[in-house]
């Protein structure tokens, strides 16, 4: 994972102690996103992803999140909405977009009919996310 | 011995990385299909590959590998996009 991280020069602060890791990435325009994960109980529970302000450092603001041309970046909540993401689960936030998933199988959902078994592992989830902020065709911009 | 129809390229992915040998007139489809099997992914139309200085271009799938002029050692990117939900 640590090339990839390098190509795309992510900044990593882990905090291991918490379970906590902090990732500065850039969109290809260069706007700059802070993602914190918390990995609590991982891997029994899906990690919590939380984009931060990086002006600010207000956490869960829909100005700390992007915005691409798919609902990955979900305006409830605002949320990452994917299996992988703690935060997308109606039983955890009241603002979570599904009630109807559950832990047991967000390795191997097939929620939306896609195999999330391909973004079981965390250089998946973040190459994913930075897919989305990487290029023009997928990334909108800032989501407010 | 290298073959002067082959392309020799590195894919990194989020599974780690591996050089590849393709015929140059290789589909990018065929280079997706074959790198994401190789990582160990389950097939998907929801790949992409990247030339990983240019991550902002995904190579276009029903194109050839010399179409883009690439060179032996140029690094791509597996990405997947996966899905909104």
């Amino acid at each position: 994972m640590g090339s990839i991280g390098a190509w795309y020069n992510w900044e990593l602060a882990p905090d291991l102690p918490d379970l906590k890791l902090s990732i500065k990435m850039r969109a290809h325009n260069s706007d700059l996103f802070i993602l914190e994960i918390d990995f609590e109980n991982y891997k029994e529970w899906p990690p919590f992803f939380e984009f931060a302000d990086p002006d600010s450092g207000q956490r869960g603001a829909r100005r700390a999140y992007p915005s691409s041309t798919d609902s990955f970046f979900h305006g409830s909540g605002p949320c990452i909405c994917a299996p992988f993401n703690r935060k997308a689960y109606r039983h955890v936030v009241a603002t979570g977009p599904h009630p109807d998933w559950s832990f047991g199988d967000w390795m191997t959902s097939r929620a939306n009919n896609y195999d999330w078994s391909r973004a079981n592992t965390l250089g998946d989830m973040l190459l994913m996310i930075q897919t989305r902020l990487a290029t023009p065709d997928l990334y909108k911009g800032r989501m407010q | 011995m290298h073959n002067e129809k082959d392309l020799e390229l590195i894919v990194q992915s989020s599974r780690g990385s591996k050089e590849f040998t393709f015929l140059r007139e290789a589909k990018i489809a065929d280079v997706i299909a074959t790198a994401a099997k190789t990582f160990g992914f389950s097939a998907s139309d929801t790949f992409r590959i990247v030339p990983a200085a240019n991550p902002g271009q995904p190579l276009q799938a029903e194109r050839t590998l010399v179409s883009y002029h690439l060179s032996d050692g140029t690094v791509l990117v597996l990405t997947d996009v996966g899905s909104g939900v």
